[in-house]
């Protein structure tokens, strides 16, 4: 009786520092944020135009893959189709930035508001050295947190979850521990995908162009940042991924995230 | 055959406490000088924490020494714990001014205390249950975390706390050195950090304890 107690205990306190808590999905890191000019009237505004291109940033994809992203019915075109659908059902009178030949460009020039998507793909890799049992399990180290959303310049933008990462790239040195010690350095890699949509105020965007056309490189460069005019941004989006690899179930994720932030914007409704 | 079996069984049973009575009468009793514990400990929010994370905790684990003053009517000791909280909101919209972020929410908060202790036993250290009250205080290092998405918010600290407590050991057996151990804490920090005005809890440990 008296070791089964002792085994019980024991058993009950080694297996309380046991991590299985927190984010075990892809899926439970994504993030999906609005902001607005509380101060804007959206009610009077009615004709969006939306830039049928996506500006791509990026820092890991080959041609091959920027070319597929802008192909005819590619990821580019889903995501300003999904945008266009998003504010007509908000209640817009939408319109892309391409207009066929003929036809009629008005709405261009008059538009009440300006929608702009960017979308960022980033690759992260890391080395970080975990010191084995003990120290990662339970105490709050590093890896059991599971996060790490600092880049290497102290900067919020990585994110990482242990139970996330490639363990095909482990390295492990174990000729400065006993192997049933368990430490060693492991290096992961992640990518994430952000879309951010833009919406700014008719007026101020074509007073930028006004002000933009004509102007060399140079001219813009050396412009001052208190003369140069400014954008009146109404409305941000702004949804964040790690990618998994699986394009459908990153898909998915995406239109989550237009879902979510349009759901958040209940002031753009007509 | 009936009686002869009926004053054998009177006579074994009369052998039998005869013989206990002489080991109680013989057997010399040494009082321990040192009482460990070691707990299985679970805890649960209160106050401003449970506004913070309102689930209790069942990951932690406390282990304590004690060395017996004034005929054993008294220890003084030193004890090391850990408790971790967490809680899963879900996936929720939260509204902010001038937006609104929607995505899943963990909240953790994790205790490892060094603690200093008194206590006093109500009975002789002959007796079958040993219930005690004390007080336990020193310093605490709180690490509490807000995780949104992939993004975490994290605060750690170093704060003074205190902690009433109630508690029994049952020692298996008469003088046995293993024993049965629980005790109830109420942990109080000063802990004036963001939206706090103290932290407390309730901690729960149950374990075992030994005397020597």
């Amino acid at each position: 009786m008296k070791q089964i107690l002792l085994m019980l205990v024991a058993s009950l306190m080694l297996t309380s520092c046991y991590k299985t808590q927190g984010p075990e999905y892809y899926d439970e890191l994504d993030i999906t944020m609005t902001k607005y000019d509380v101060n804007y009237n959206f009610k009077s505004d009615t004709v969006v135009v939306v830039n049928d291109s996506v500006v791509l940033r990026h820092d890991y994809l080959t041609d091959a893959q920027v070319k597929e992203f802008f192909a005819r019915g590619g990821a580019n075109d889903k995501i300003i189709s999904e945008t266009k659908s998003q504010l007509r059902a908000k209640g817009f009178e939408v319109y892309g930035s391409t207009v066929p030949s003929g036809g009629d460009s008005t709405f261009i020039k008059t538009a009440d508001l300006y929608v702009n998507v960017t979308v960022m793909l980033s690759e992260t890799t890391d080395i970080y050295y975990y010191p084995g049992y003990g120290w990662g399990w339970g105490w709050g180290y590093y890896g059991y947190y599971g996060v790490n959303p600092y880049d290497n310049h102290g900067n919020l933008f990585h994110s990482e979850n242990e139970a996330l990462i490639d363990r095909s790239a482990d390295y492990f040195y174990y000729p400065y521990y006993p192997p049933y010690w368990g430490g060693g350095y492991t290096q992961y890699s992640y990518k994430t995908g952000t879309t951010v949509i833009e919406m700014a105020e008719g007026q101020s965007v074509r007073d930028y162009w006004a002000w933009y056309m004509g102007k060399t490189p140079d001219e813009i460069e050396a412009t001052p940042p208190d003369q140069l005019p400014q954008l009146g941004f109404v409305w941000h989006a702004f949804m964040e991924s790690i990618l998994s690899g699986d394009n459908s179930y990153d898909e998915e994720r995406v239109q989550r995230g237009f879902n979510e932030a349009f759901e958040q914007s209940y002031y753009l409704n007509k | 055959m009936k009686k002869i079996l009926i004053v054998f069984v009177f006579a074994l049973v009369g052998l039998t406490v005869a013989n206990a009575q002489d080991d109680k009468d013989f057997n010399y009793y040494n009082a321990p000088t040192w009482l460990w514990t070691f707990d299985y400990s679970m805890a649960f929010p209160s106050g401003d924490f449970s506004t913070f994370l309102d689930a209790p905790s069942f990951r932690g684990w406390h282990v304590e020494g004690r060395h017996f003053l004034l005929d054993n009517k008294v220890s003084i000791g030193t004890g090391f714990s850990w408790n971790g909280f967490y809680k899963d909101f879900g996936r929720k919209t939260y509204e902010v001014e001038g937006g609104a972020i929607t995505s899943n929410m963990y909240r953790y908060l994790y205790v490892t205390s060094l603690d200093f202790s008194a206590h006093y036993y109500v009975f002789d250290n002959e007796a079958f249950v040993q219930p005690y009250i004390g007080i336990q205080f020193g310093p605490h290092y709180f690490r509490r975390q807000t995780q949104v998405g992939s993004y975490y918010i994290e605060d750690e600290s170093w704060n003074f706390s205190v902690a009433p407590e109630i508690g029994l050991y049952i020692p298996f057996g008469e003088n046995g050195e293993w024993g049965f151990h629980t005790n109830a804490r109420y942990n109080y920090t000063i802990y004036d950090r963001t939206n706090f005005d103290g932290l407390t809890y309730i901690q729960l440990n149950c374990g075992f304890s030994y005397t020597y």
